[in-house]
């Protein structure tokens, strides 16, 4: 039965802790086929040959049609409106003010919308255009062609901690087996162990702490062996990473191979730049399949870790006992009929001091009203010769 | 070293579903043993712990000494990347723009990171029957009843040692199950004959389809050359191939007399006699409830009828003066389709006298209606050949039309009836603690003559731990307060020799057995609201069956308290085992092959005359909050 004591506002504290964990993700969950999943959404309406593709794909840390399967972070790839990628490929505007491509392009309205979406989630505008660093004024330092990697919120929890992003990356592609005909690079998979890869951090982005009005904390994604050179940001918040294409990859080097295309055939052979032939004649599919097939490694080695960061609030509750106070119950069962306290011998009353258990702790509002109870692991002595605090502590 | 064959009837898998997102399975079949289940509901190996250099550099110095163990190899990994870590983020803020060596081997190391451990945490659950001996398990079981369940009874609505009086007549077969089993409603004075005006009504929830078997019309109400309601496809399959819609098929007059399956129901004939068969035009779907009418009368709405499913009317006209067939049927049929000729063959299903030990149908609990012996339980091939499949009840016929889309309808189906005003046939399906005399089994080899007043056979529950659902209690019509014979629905004894059979083995191997134990189930429609004033108003509503705890009254609930007298039990007898104890209780659940003694072994053993046809899951509050 409770026994009432106020608990004033000196008695009340309020903290905020942050746990850490680290992420470790592997390179075969990015590569293989089993922990990527793809949405294929998006179909041209272009009769037999028609191509299909997602707008992103999913990677899992187990075989996603495991019921234990997690997603790990979800890819695509976008273009600003205004790049070289879009001008070269674009051959204007109808009066609806759609963009018209070259029928070599490939989705290129979609790779467009999905940079829109990004701009306006990060930077508030989806007009507006990423540039790396961060705060540059600087055109050449804008991000045309990004790869976007969005961490799903099981790993960043309440966000990335800064300065503790790394990702192993291979700039160039393979090269083709010689024995072909026509040699393809487009879907050779990457070497393993990793060899030729480089490491994309933000460790020494501490030094420059940038923020975006709409995107969080912002932080520069540099090349570990030359920290002058800027990849790409990472949302620390959001838990997003853009990567820009054309600093991160190789993106001169020539890409051989078939892609999909609509048309008598249905296929397209291509030998040409990564940017911008690539990314503008492929589809979603096929550059997010080559990135994550030939760009991360596929072995069971670490590609990518952060550590992330869990806040918690917690409101610290100081309930007193004094030496006079608790010491008695008001339970029906304490006292028998003449109000003797039973567990006192009688031919110890008046010698023995009454003493209780306390096992729960009720905390109440102004009216009375339980609110939260707080059981103890096990029963604690109360008596006369005893000051307790106990700390009850809320987490949330 | 022997093998023996285990088959489907030796494995039992449990499944309860709890949240948030918590699975747990108990099963001896493959890969799915598990007895326990993890605390982190989410849990990936991606995720490990962060182990700073400072604490790395603590660990490692404590497991100096223990150099060749794991432990140590993991505190030299662990500090490694730390330090690699540091050094790296040393240089960045030093101004080094080469920090590529030192995160290479940071990242080389990440993947040897030690887990969260929080994520290998597991809690047991566990999963049992009460014991046939007293063990903990038996403490177990008391501590909830007699503890627990009183000390939570106000915070709970229904928290006690009873179950919801709300089931389901469950129809199916397969190739284990007899399709042959009905229940037939003897009708000796034609007061089950189709009224001029009628309405039949009942919920059902068609629950059994299959993709490997073609589906055949089922029937659910039929009385012969009168009317006929079947459940048949209704041509539309799931994922898995197999039916997940179907439709209702009305056979009215001299329709009725042809077996559903041999109806065409893409091109029904119109010529007599097969003239009066309709379809509804809506569908039921599959594992959903749905409540079917059929209304018709010849001075209501120019003799147009109706077929509601749920509020869904399709109309059928029949310009008649009565449906009613010319000769009394002498039986209705629920869950079958009595396909046989009027005559003897018809009227030795519903004629006996039960106090007759040898006759057939005292077995199957049968009202009397007449003297003369029943008939050879043999039946033909095509006799009862129409098992309906699907969960049914409070099934009504009515002696007027009932147009639904009336305001004063609306919700007639929605509740229970309270009396049984212009009811000529009602079945709730509730328990009604008393039955007609019949052959109860005691054993899987000894049956007695003898009523029942309990949901199970306590006899064989208390005598030899067998499961056997006392089934002439809930299937009593309230109208004419009448049981039906259980046709196919009996439980036979073994009487060959047989070894080291226990009551359960024997139960779940003996197709009709199983049939008669799973035949009712208890009731999940939601859309219905069970009313039990014709249980208050009953001669059995002062039974001790519908108190909590013995106290109060309630008719929703089946007590399983005090199932049988404590003072049948021996206080004397201290033993639970031996020569003298079982010369005294005779048939055990590890000796069923005797007669049974003047106590209940288990009863006198535990000392426990509640119910043991329960089963205990102790699992942790964690998983349902």
């Amino acid at each position: 039965m409770a026994t009432f004591k106020t608990i004033s506002s000196a008695d009340i504290k309020t903290t905020r802790t942050t746990l850490n964990q680290l992420v470790d993700f592997v390179e075969e969950d990015v590569s293989g086929s089993a922990t990527r999943k793809k949405y294929q959404v998006f179909v041209t309406s272009s009769g037999g040959n028609a191509v299909t593709s997602s707008l992103f794909q999913t990677v899992f840390d187990q075989n996603y049609a495991l019921q234990t399967a997690n997603e790990i972070f979800d890819m695509t790839f976008g273009v600003h409106s205004g790049s070289a990628t879009a001008f070269s490929a674009s051959t204007g505007v109808d009066t609806n003010g759609k963009i018209l491509f070259t029928s070599e392009s490939l989705m290129m309205r979609e790779k467009i919308n999905v940079y829109r979406q990004f701009s306006q989630t990060l930077l508030g505008d989806a007009s507006g255009k990423f540039r790396a660093p961060f705060s540059s004024t600087t055109d050449t330092d804008d991000i045309d062609n990004a790869l976007f990697l969005c961490f799903k919120r099981l790993f960043t929890r309440d966000g990335v901690k800064r300065e503790t992003f790394a990702m192993r990356f291979f700039q160039s592609s393979s090269a083709g087996h010689a024995s072909e005909a026509h040699p393809s690079n487009v879907d050779v998979t990457a070497t393993n162990p990793s060899s030729g890869s480089v490491i994309f951090t933000d460790v020494g982005a501490a030094s420059s702490i940038e923020r975006s009005q709409f995107g969080g904390d912002v932080g520069n994604i540099v090349l570990a062996s030359d920290t002058s050179q800027t990849v790409g940001l990472m949302f620390y918040q959001k838990g997003i990473a853009v990567l820009d294409i054309e600093r991160a990859l190789n993106s001169n080097q020539i890409m051989t191979g078939s892609l999909s295309a609509v048309g008598a055939t249905g296929v397209a052979h291509i030998s040409a730049s990564f940017v911008p032939h690539f990314v503008a004649s492929a589809s979603m599919d096929q550059i997010l399949d080559h990135v994550a097939s030939t760009r991360f490694g596929s072995g069971s080695n670490t590609f990518l870790t952060f550590q992330n960061n869990t806040k918690i609030n917690s409101t610290l509750v100081f309930c007193r006992a004094t030496a006079d106070e608790f010491n008695y119950s008001s339970n029906p069962s304490y006292t028998d009929s003449e109000g003797r306290i039973i567990v006192i011998d009688e031919s110890e009353q008046g010698t023995q001091k009454s003493f209780a258990f306390v096992s729960t702790i009720g905390l109440y509002d102004a009216n009375e009203e339980l609110l939260a109870t707080a059981k103890l692991s096990r029963p604690v002595e109360k008596n006369d010769e005893k000051d307790l605090t106990f700390r009850v502590r809320l987490d949330f | 070293m022997s093998f023996i064959k285990l088959g489907k009837r030796n494995l039992e898998n449990v499944s309860v579903l709890l949240r948030p997102h918590v699975h747990f399975i108990s099963s001896s079949q493959g890969a799915g043993v598990t007895g326990s289940q993890y605390v982190s509901p989410v849990r990936s190996p991606a995720i490990k712990q962060v182990i700073d250099l400072e604490n790395a550099s603590n660990n490692l110095a404590d497991s100096k000494e223990d150099n060749t163990s794991d432990v140590h190899k993991l505190n030299e990994d662990n500090y490694a990347r730390a330090v690699a870590f540091e050094i790296a983020r040393a240089a960045a803020r030093a101004g080094e723009t080469n920090i590529a060596s030192s995160l290479s081997a940071y990242l080389n190391l990440v993947d040897e990171a030690p887990k969260d451990v929080r994520f290998d945490k597991q809690i047991d659950a566990f999963r049992f029957d009460p014991p046939f001996k007293f063990t903990k398990n038996t403490t177990v079981k008391n501590v909830t009843r007699k503890t627990l369940m009183p000390y939570h009874q106000h915070k709970y609505d229904n928290c006690g040692f009873w179950y919801t009086n709300y089931n389901t007549l469950n129809f199916f077969d397969n190739e284990h199950i007899p399709t042959g089993s009905a229940l037939l409603y003897t009708n000796p004075s034609g007061s089950y004959d189709l009224p001029n005006n009628f309405s039949v009504s009942f919920w059902i929830n068609p629950r059994y389809s299959k993709a490997s078997r073609d589906y055949r019309a089922g029937t659910i109400f039929h009385l012969s050359s009168s009317i006929c309601i079947s459940l048949v496809s209704g041509s539309s399959i799931d994922e898995f191939g197999a039916e997940n819609e179907f439709k209702i098929l009305l056979q009215l007059s001299q329709s009725a007399d042809k077996a559903p399956s041999l109806i065409d129901l893409s091109t029904p004939s119109s010529a007599y006699p097969n003239d009066l068969v309709f379809t509804s035009s809506h569908v039921l779907k599959k594992n959903h409830w749905h409540n079917v009418l059929v209304t018709w009368s010849n001075s209501s709405n120019n003799s147009t009828g109706s077929i509601f499913i749920d509020s869904n009317k399709t109309d059928f006209h029949i310009p008649s003066a009565s449906l009613n067939a010319t000769k009394s049927p002498r039986f209705l049929c629920i869950g079958n389709y009595y396909d046989n000729s009027y005559g003897a063959t018809m009227d030795g299903l519903v004629t006996n006298d039960p106090k007759d030990a040898g006759s057939n149908s005292i077995n199957e609990g049968y009202l009397p209606a007449g003297v003369s012996p029943d008939r050879a339980l043999t039946r033909g091939p095509n006799e009862f050949s129409h098992p309906l499949n699907a969960e049914i009840h409070d099934i009504r016929m009515y002696n007027k039309y009932i147009n639904k889309n009336l305001k004063k309808y609306e919700n007639l189906f929605e509740e229970s009836p309270t009396s049984t005003d212009d009811l000529v046939f009602y079945v709730p399906v509730y328990f009604f603690p008393s039955s007609s005399l019949r052959d109860v089994l005691v054993t899987p080899f000894q049956r007695i003559l003898s009523t029942t007043n309990d949901p199970f056979s306590v006899q064989y529950s208390f005598g030899v731990g067998g499961k056997m659902t006392n089934l002439e209690n809930y299937t009593l019509d309230f109208v004419e307060m009448r049981q039906p014979r259980h046709l196919g629905l009996f439980p036979y004894t073994i009487n060959t020799t047989v070894q080291d059979v226990t009551a359960d083995s024997y139960t779940y191997d003996t197709g009709s057995n199983a049939k008669r134990l799973l035949s009712i189930l208890p009731n999940d429609n939601g859309l219905h609201k069970p009313r039990y004033d014709l249980l208050e108003k009953s001669v059995m509503s002062a039974s001790n069956m519908f108190k909590k705890s013995g106290r109060a009254i309630d008719y929703s609930i089946i007590a399983l308290d005090n199932l049988i007298p404590t003072s049948s039990l021996y206080p004397g007898l201290v033993f639970t085992s031996g020569s003298i104890f079982d010369q005294i209780v005779g048939s055990a659940p590890d000796n069923p092959g005797v007669a049974p003694g003047a106590v209940l072994t288990i009863a006198q053993r535990t000392r426990d005359v509640s119910s043991n046809e329960i089963t205990i899951v102790d699992i942790s509050n964690l998983y349902y909050g």
